[in-house]
């Protein structure tokens, strides 16, 4: 057992009230959306729903318009479509926040000093994602690595956080439980952010808008073999943990990070030896979610594999021919197993002959 | 009255590593257990379910359930078939509440071979003798079965060796090993690199696909190391 895996096993009650709240929130995400909109509201900050990734980007490049940042809203067409892509992929890794821990691993880093975020900060304009937003505080958790301290200290005059609406936690105190899990893999920092700045207050923003990105995660919600996906906390001790990504392989594991869990062809790169459910510290089933990509994908599968599956279970159900196929399969055991011969006698055969 | 088990050998120990099969059977008779073998069985469904193909999986795991809808306890050779029959077979009926009622019932009577030892059957000894250098080859899913080494304690004469190094998969992983072969090598290699170092004699694992895995890779490399199925060692005289 290495030193990480120790850490770990010492938390199985720690992992356990994790994993309870995280479906609990899952399971009344109606109630805390409500109640985050309500209490952030009520820190003078305003909340935003937003449906997909391009919302985000119209929104953010409305209010720059309205600040008056020209080079976001260039005047020529494909000079708007290259700020929007930019624009486009950097709220993409904001709103996951993989970019914060695990980067490099699954996406390019975004940096703060990419060159969209300086522009728009020199307008006055902040965006970062958020690791945990906190119903009952109206507050966001930012548990940062070094990528975005710089970005969180120069205190811009409007403040966009950007999270997934599963991102909720119910309470502030339940941070003793996530930031533990969190700091056990990745020491680092967190700021807690709440509203803008209050009459006495000596920093802080003039506008704080909280963006709530639904982007496919109301449907994982609805599906019952991928809803525990959305327990997630994106600290990255899957990928840690995964025997293939160390080989050379984009392992499958990156396709779970991100809604809306896409079946994309990595999803085949898993022995599905569970060492990420093992690793996980909101006890999430993560071979059973690959298994339910492999599915997506199966359906869509065309050519000799679904004949074969439906030869195979045709033969499988019938143990007199599964016996006379497997007899005559034999001959191809060493070419499949590169040398490996098949045993003289079947266990059949040889249980026969011992009860004779 | 003796309790009786039912062996469910798995197609790959039938086809494969039969010796496994009648070395599980020597065991669990010297245990005190009536052994009997069901001979309509075939598969449990794994291949299917791992390829993402849920309705032949269904077909081939419905076969299952009825061939062992009788049987008291189900004793497998194997870590991963018995995961596939407790862990994902009930949840592959989500629209038919009575098969998944049966599968659920089954579930509970599936046995991993070294956890009916070690939970069921409850025997100190099994009278073997294996004499020598001996390491487990932690078999996924892993910490599940790490009971496995106490069982090898207890076998006189074996010299027990703890392997080091983090314990990750063979690199077999079904389909993975012929839709990524370098990287499955890979893997391989490295759990073969942890079983020299260990200078083990025999490598001692739960499932026959891992047990193969590693096979190919020892005799590839010329190792004259020998993996072993648990059942095997345990019925070593």
């Amino acid at each position: 057992m290495n030193q990480t895996t120790q850490r770990r096993a010492d938390l199985p009650e720690l992992r356990a009230r994790a994993a309870a709240i995280r479906k609990h929130v899952l399971a009344n995400l109606d109630h805390y959306l409500v109640e985050t909109e309500k209490q952030v509201t009520a820190h003078g900050g305003q909340v935003v729903f937003a449906q997909n990734i391009d919302e985000i980007v119209s929104f953010i490049q409305l209010l720059a318009q309205e600040r008056g940042v020209a080079s976001l809203v260039g005047s020529r067409a494909t000079e708007v479509r290259n700020e929007a892509s930019a624009l486009w992929r950097v709220v993409e890794a904001l709103s996951s926040d993989v970019a914060s821990y695990i980067s490099g691993r699954i996406a390019p880093p975004i940096d703060a000093a990419s060159f969209e975020l300086q522009r728009l900060l020199a307008a006055g304009i902040g965006i970062t994602g958020a690791n945990f937003v906190i119903a009952d505080a109206g507050a966001v958790c930012l548990a940062e690595g070094d990528d975005f301290a710089s970005l969180a200290g120069a205190a811009p005059q409007i403040h966009i956080v950007i999270a997934g609406i599963e991102k909720i936690i119910p309470r502030t105190r339940d941070l003793a439980v996530f930031l533990r899990l969190l700091s056990a893999r990745y020491p680092g920092h967190s700021s807690l952010l709440s509203g803008p700045r209050r009459a006495a207050e000596l920093d802080g923003p003039e506008a704080f808008y909280l963006i709530l990105l639904d982007g496919g995660r109301s449907a994982i919600l609805a599906d019952p073999e991928k809803r525990e996906l959305l327990q997630c906390i994106r600290c990255g001790a899957c990928l840690e943990s995964c025997p293939v990504t160390p080989v050379g392989q984009p392992g499958a594991l990156t396709q779970l990070l991100t809604p809306p869990h896409a079946a994309a062809p990595p999803v085949q790169a898993t022995t599905l030896c569970g060492a990420c459910r093992e690793a996980c510290p909101v006890n999430i089933d993560l071979p059973r979610a690959l298994v339910a990509l492999r599915q997506d994908a199966f359906g869509k599968a065309e050519g000799w594999t679904p004949s074969f599956f439906r030869a195979w279970a045709f033969v499988l159900k019938r143990p007199r021919l599964y016996e006379m196929c497997a007899l005559m399969a034999r001959a191809f055991w060493p070419i499949a197993w590169k040398g490996v011969q098949p045993p003289a006698k079947s266990f059949r055969q040889l249980w026969r002959e011992r009860s004779r | 009255m003796a309790k009786r088990v039912s062996l469910f050998v798995t197609c790959m120990v039938d086809q494969l590593l039969p010796q496994a099969g009648m070395a599980m059977a020597d065991v669990l008779e010297r245990a005190g257990f009536d052994v009997e073998f069901r001979e309509a069985q075939t598969c449990c469904g794994l291949p299917a379910h791992q390829a993402g193909c849920a309705a032949q999986a269904r077909e081939v795991g419905s076969h299952f359930l009825k061939t062992f809808a009788d049987a008291d306890y189900i004793v497998i050779p194997s870590t991963r078939c018995a995961d596939m029959l407790s862990r994902d077979l009930p949840r592959l009926f989500p629209d038919d509440p009575s098969a998944r009622g049966d599968a659920q019932a089954v579930s509970t009577r599936v046995w991993e071979f070294s956890r009916f030892l070690l939970e069921v059957a409850k025997v100190d000894s099994f009278g073997a003798r294996f004499p020598h250098r001996v390491t487990y080859f932690d078999t996924c899913p892993a910490p599940t079965h790490s009971g496995a080494r106490d069982l090898l304690q207890r076998v006189q004469d074996l010299e027990y060796v703890e392997m080091n190094g983090p314990a990750e998969c063979c690199g077999f992983g079904g389909n993975f090993r012929w839709n990524f072969p370098a990287a499955a090598d890979a893997m391989t290699l490295k759990q073969v690199e942890r079983i020299l170092a260990s200078k083990a004699t025999h490598v001692v694992g739960l499932d026959v696909a891992c047990l193969l895995q590693l096979r190919r890779a020892l005799e590839a490399g010329n190792h004259p190391v020998q993996a072993l199925h648990l059942a095997e060692v345990l019925a070593s005289r």
